[in-house]
């Protein structure tokens, strides 16, 4: 095909040849490149189309992804076992100031002074002179005061967003839940030891915690404390059969919302902090211990005529001369010469062992990171083996108590008690053996037996079974030596449908309580924490729908402990 | 200088930078209207956030318990007021049985006036 045009002509030739290549490369390339951007045009529609057919993009997922970027509170909500929000964080704006752009702090301090009452004008003025680029003025400004400040106009002063925690529920859960500072920084309770959840996980933390059987406790406790002048008191509530916490609470508390004093009696958890000796609660422990090991049986008889004499100290009991009385006998009138002698005939070492077995030697497992190490004696000798049987000589929170005796008494088989809500496959924990089955089955019988005859009549609940022991204990004075005027309280109560079924258990402790005309002066634990125990017990019961049995309470008892006549006391 | 295909070619580059441009223009569009759903998403979460906690905060047991001992006067239900499902028709029967012996004795009473 020729390209030649008519002004071509011979004279011309080699510069028509020159141009007409020229002129042919530009076509080429012209060419090459058209071909090359309609294959990329065609590729970009292809590609829309593919994308637009095919979904490929996940727009779903981006969706999802865009929205949690958006809203983000910071650190995660604290909820307790039914969702009730304990803790949570809300979005608040914050003041700053750059210093170096401040024209006139001491116009601006005064200004800002009015504008957020209860700000000091000089410690505002002093930040506004620091010459710093950033310096916090005012943290979790509401957005009244907000306004305020921004219809002041101060310039080199701004806001910045801030996340605040909040409690709903004030000092109620206070003690479990902890609380954190001004940055969000958990710095007590759960909100300390739970930090990398709450700031990784993006998901409620669910406690084992239910607040009404809380407010339960506390409510009871708190009409305690004032009806008996105690200067401080802890209950605990717990699954017996997952050891899950229901409630945990020690008074005074504190109000995490507000700027809390560390070193404030409040800030103290006696429940899991506080060392206490457990008066004849550690009765329950030195029984099952005894009756464990074989050294006794039921119907193992003492005699507790006289007093047992260490060193100068004598050791005598709380009530009556019993006589010569059996195990049972010793448990429900709770006699001091009884347990000793049990303690003896089980020995120093053995003595020492089931206590490190029941968890009372070493620090508890619990999630929070208030929690003690128990006082135990220096040298474990004689002596001490035979205080500590009715409760003495050893010192372990309220919640050592518990997980002791709620293992001892639930099926003799000891778990932690947590204070995260367990979930459905979790419940059948693996727990370690401490005493025999039917030996927890004859603490329960026994324990029952107090309640029926013994000292915990007033912690009785219509309806249901429940199986308490009380102990009373005379408070250390600073030298180290006991006032016999000062005591501290205890109530370990089991409530649920029969001797076979037991269901929740609690823990009760007063300290200081005062003799009152109704108790005719006395302080003893069965006249002011057995009935307190008893009403959290008969509250919480319905609460978490444990049905009333009111015909086999007393069924599949011992046949021996049904021939025990426990009214009979040599005087 | 320009045949038939340069014009086709043409042709094509500009249906195919329209039909580019539209449907940019159609992204951005569904683009700012995703961003507006997210935010309004956003917007709700964090409302009902703040009114989980102050339903929290409203429905505190002690300001419950307060409210109930003001206004109503009621007490705690004791565990022996729960029965099951079973049982108050039990309850139910015994009553009627018990109004019927009541209301045939009454009628016999009368009978023999």
């Amino acid at each position: 095909m020729s390209r030649y045009t008519p002004h071509d002509n011979a004279g011309h030739r080699p510069q028509g040849r020159k141009y007409r290549l020229a002129l042919e490369m530009a076509r080429n390339r012209l060419v090459i490149a058209g071909i090359l951007f309609v294959f990329m045009l065609f590729g970009v529609g292809g590609r829309l189309i593919f994308m637009g057919l095919n979904n490929e993009g996940g727009e779903p997922l981006f969706v999802h992804d865009a929205v949690r970027s958006q809203f983000h509170q910071g650190r995660s909500d604290i909820v307790d076992r039914n969702g009730i929000v304990l803790a949570t964080t809300v979005t608040t704006s914050s003041l700053f100031a750059n210093a170096k752009k401040v024209l006139d702090a001491e116009i601006a301090a005064k200004m800002l002074a009015q504008a957020l009452p209860g700000y000091s004008q000089v410690k505002l003025l002093k930040k506004l002179k620091s010459n710093r680029p950033f310096i916090w003025l005012a943290r979790h400004l509401t957005p009244k005061q907000r306004d305020r400040i921004m219809h002041l106009g101060i310039p080199g002063i701004g806001f910045r967003k801030d996340f605040k925690r909040l409690y709903p529920h004030g000092p109620l859960v206070s003690h479990v839940v902890g609380l954190t500072n001004v940055d969000n920084i958990g710095i007590a309770g759960l909100e300390k030891s739970s930090e990398q959840f709450l700031l990784t996980e993006g998901k409620p933390l669910h406690l084992s915690l239910d607040v009404r059987v809380q407010h339960a406790i506390v409510d009871e406790l708190k009409k305690g404390m004032t009806e008996f002048s105690a200067t401080g008191a802890a209950a605990i509530v717990m699954d017996l059969q997952t050891s899950e916490v229901l409630g945990m609470v020690s008074l005074p508390d504190y109000n995490p919302n507000k700027n809390v004093n560390l070193e404030s009696d409040g800030y103290f958890n006696r429940a899991t902090v506080g060392m206490y000796e457990m008066g004849s609660t550690f009765k329950i422990l030195n029984t099952a211990m005894a009756l464990d090991l074989g050294v006794v049986t039921l119907a193992t008889k003492y005699d507790t005529s006289e007093d047992i004499k260490i060193g100068r100290f004598s050791i005598s009991d709380y009530r009556a001369n019993h006589g010569v009385i059996n195990v049972a006998q010793i448990f429900v009138h709770s006699s001091n010469k009884g347990s000793v002698k049990m303690a003896l005939d089980v020995g120093t070492e053995g003595q020492q062992e089931f206590m490190r077995k029941v968890g009372c030697l070493t620090r508890c497992n619990i999630e929070i990171p208030e929690k003690g190490q128990p006082i135990i004696p220096r040298h474990w000798r004689q002596a001490n083996t035979m205080t500590i049987s009715y409760g003495y000589g050893l010192a372990v929170s309220p919640l050592h108590l518990l997980n002791s005796v709620a293992g001892v008494v639930g099926d003799g088989c000891r778990k932690e008690a947590t204070l995260i809500k367990l979930k459905d496959g979790e419940q059948k924990r693996p727990c370690d053996r401490i005493v025999q089955s039917s030996v927890a089955h004859k603490m329960r019988q026994l324990l029952r037996l107090v309640v029926v005859q013994g000292t915990s009549k007033k912690a009785n609940v219509p309806g249901y079974f429940v199986a308490a022991k009380t102990g009373t204990r005379n408070m250390l004075e600073s030298g180290g030596a006991y006032n016999k005027n000062r005591v501290s309280t205890t109530f370990v109560g089991i409530i649920g449908e029969s001797v076979e079924k037991p269901r929740y258990i609690v823990v009760a402790l007063l300290e200081d309580p005062k003799g009152l005309k109704k108790t005719f002066g006395f302080t003893a634990a069965g006249w002011n924490v057995a009935p307190i125990g008893g009403r959290i017990l008969g509250r919480v019961a319905p609460i978490l729908g444990l049905r009333p049995n009111l015909k086999i309470l007393n069924e599949g008892f011992d046949p021996f402990l049904q021939s025990v006549d426990f009214s009979k006391t040599k005087k | 200088m320009f045949n038939k295909s340069t014009f086709v070619t043409l042709f094509a580059l500009f249906l195919l930078g329209s039909l580019t441009y539209t449907i940019k223009q159609k992204v951005i569009e569904l683009d700012n209207d995703l961003a507006q759903v997210h935010r309004n998403i956003a917007h709700y979460q964090e409302s009902m956030h703040i009114l989980n906690a102050e339903w929290a905060y409203l429905t505190r047991p002690s300001r419950l318990q307060a409210l109930v001992e003001e206004h109503t006067g009621l007490q705690h239900c004791p565990g022996v007021s729960l029965v099951s499902y079973e049982e108050v028709f039990q309850q139910d029967d015994e009553l009627y049985q018990a109004q019927e012996s009541l209301e045939s004795s009454v009628r016999l009473a009368s009978m023999r006036r």
